[in-house]
């Protein structure tokens, strides 16, 4: 709890925010399960849409509070030789539930045997990934595709995460890594996006003397690319 | 519900100064057979964990009277208390708290926001070794 100033601050109001809207989730869970009791279908309907609500929240206060990390001087960043394929897959695993419920295939390519290890600060990269996985689940319809791919080039790996989801639009496509910009397609698709994920995404990226990018087609889908230097190279 | 017993005999101690969220955990806890035994603060749960002598300690960090991290350090200072497994669980996520709570001797540090109730009895199992 070091941080100073305007970081302690914004700490100290997450957790205070976090607190209560634990307790919420907590409840709710306790009441899907049925261990106070059962509860008819339309009640259970009710609270699962509300511990949706609570695991919304609670995620926007995390997105929130790793982007004010980012921008102080408490952003940390460990470092270490990791292994960027295993690293990947298990993301790739961590997300393939939450795509199972809109009948999303996830396919995931590397060669495993030939990517050499990495510098990178795994808990960041872990984010990285998280949040395109995510984001490519949100904004691609039932029954789509999402394929994670890596790939060696001469100096970088090149991870590469696209969807068949509803791309982003020409006129907004420079605007898509800025804090809290949401394109209006999103919006429209999915109303529950903090704006952060991207945002977040970049600055790790940058803060690995990285690249990322995208190419992308609206209504077709887009292909996110992260770049990070091999070792010598950063 | 019918939950497993396997809790059952063990004792937990729960140290958190939130009513509300000690009332839902101890619920869930003592309905998978374990005791349950709670402290409000940080003097108390070191009164109480000498007293009681528990299998296991979840322990918040941000307590009223003394903090989770000074509880922790007299836990693993007492050659008494020193082997009972403590799990860190609090809202606080930053870096060098995790780091904190494990050089202090912390068997883990689960940040309160990321799991539901089933997930802490799944953590207390698997802290006891029971299957």
């Amino acid at each position: 709890m070091a941080h100073s100033g305007h970081s302690e601050f914004t700490s100290l109001v997450t957790h205070q925010l976090r607190e209560p809207l634990t307790n919420i989730k907590w409840i709710l869970s306790l009441l899907i399960n049925d261990e106070v009791g059962k509860l008819s279908p339309e009640q259970k309907d009710l609270s699962e849409k509300a511990f949706g609500s609570s695991e919304r929240a609670l995620k926007l206060i995390d997105d929130m509070l790793k982007a004010d990390r980012i921008d102080s001087d408490s952003f940390d960043f460990f470092p270490v030789e990791s292994d960027i394929v295993d690293l990947t897959q298990k993301v790739v695993e961590e997300m393939k539930p939450q795509a199972s419920l809109k009948k999303i295939d996830i396919v995931f390519h590397a060669d495993h045997k030939n990517t050499p290890l990495v510098s990178i600060d795994p808990e960041h990269i872990h984010d990285v990934f998280l949040n395109l996985i995510e984001n490519a689940i949100h904004y691609t319809k039932e029954s789509g595709k999402i394929s994670v791919t890596i790939k060696l080039d001469n100096k970088e790996i090149i991870i590469s995460v696209s969807d068949t989801g509803i791309g982003i639009p020409k006129e907004e496509a420079l605007k898509i890594f800025g804090r809290f910009f949401r394109a209006h397609n999103a919006q429209k698709a999915n109303n529950k996006g903090s704006g952060l994920g991207l945002f977040i995404v970049k600055s790790i990226v940058l803060r690995h003397k990285g690249r990322v990018w995208f190419t992308s087609k609206e209504n077709e889908g887009s292909t996110f690319f992260v770049a990070l230097p091999l070792k010598g190279e950063n | 519900m019918d939950t497993d017993q396997k809790l059952a005999g063990k004792k937990v101690m729960w140290v958190e100064d939130d009513q509300l969220l000690g009332d839902v955990v101890a619920k869930v806890i003592s309905n998978h057979g374990a005791t349950v035994v709670r402290a409000m603060d940080g003097e108390e749960a070191i009164r109480v964990v000498e007293t009681e002598a528990p299998d296991i300690v979840v322990l918040d960090i941000l307590l009223p009277k003394a903090d989770g991290f000074k509880v922790l350090e007299t836990i693993k200072q007492n050659p008494k208390l020193m082997h009972i497994p403590v799990i860190l669980f609090s809202n606080l996520s930053s870096r060098e708290d995790i780091e904190k709570g494990l050089s202090l001797g912390a068997l883990k540090f689960i940040v309160k926001a990321t799991i539901v109730p089933n997930e802490i009895v799944d953590e207390i199992k698997g802290a006891l070794r029971i299957a």
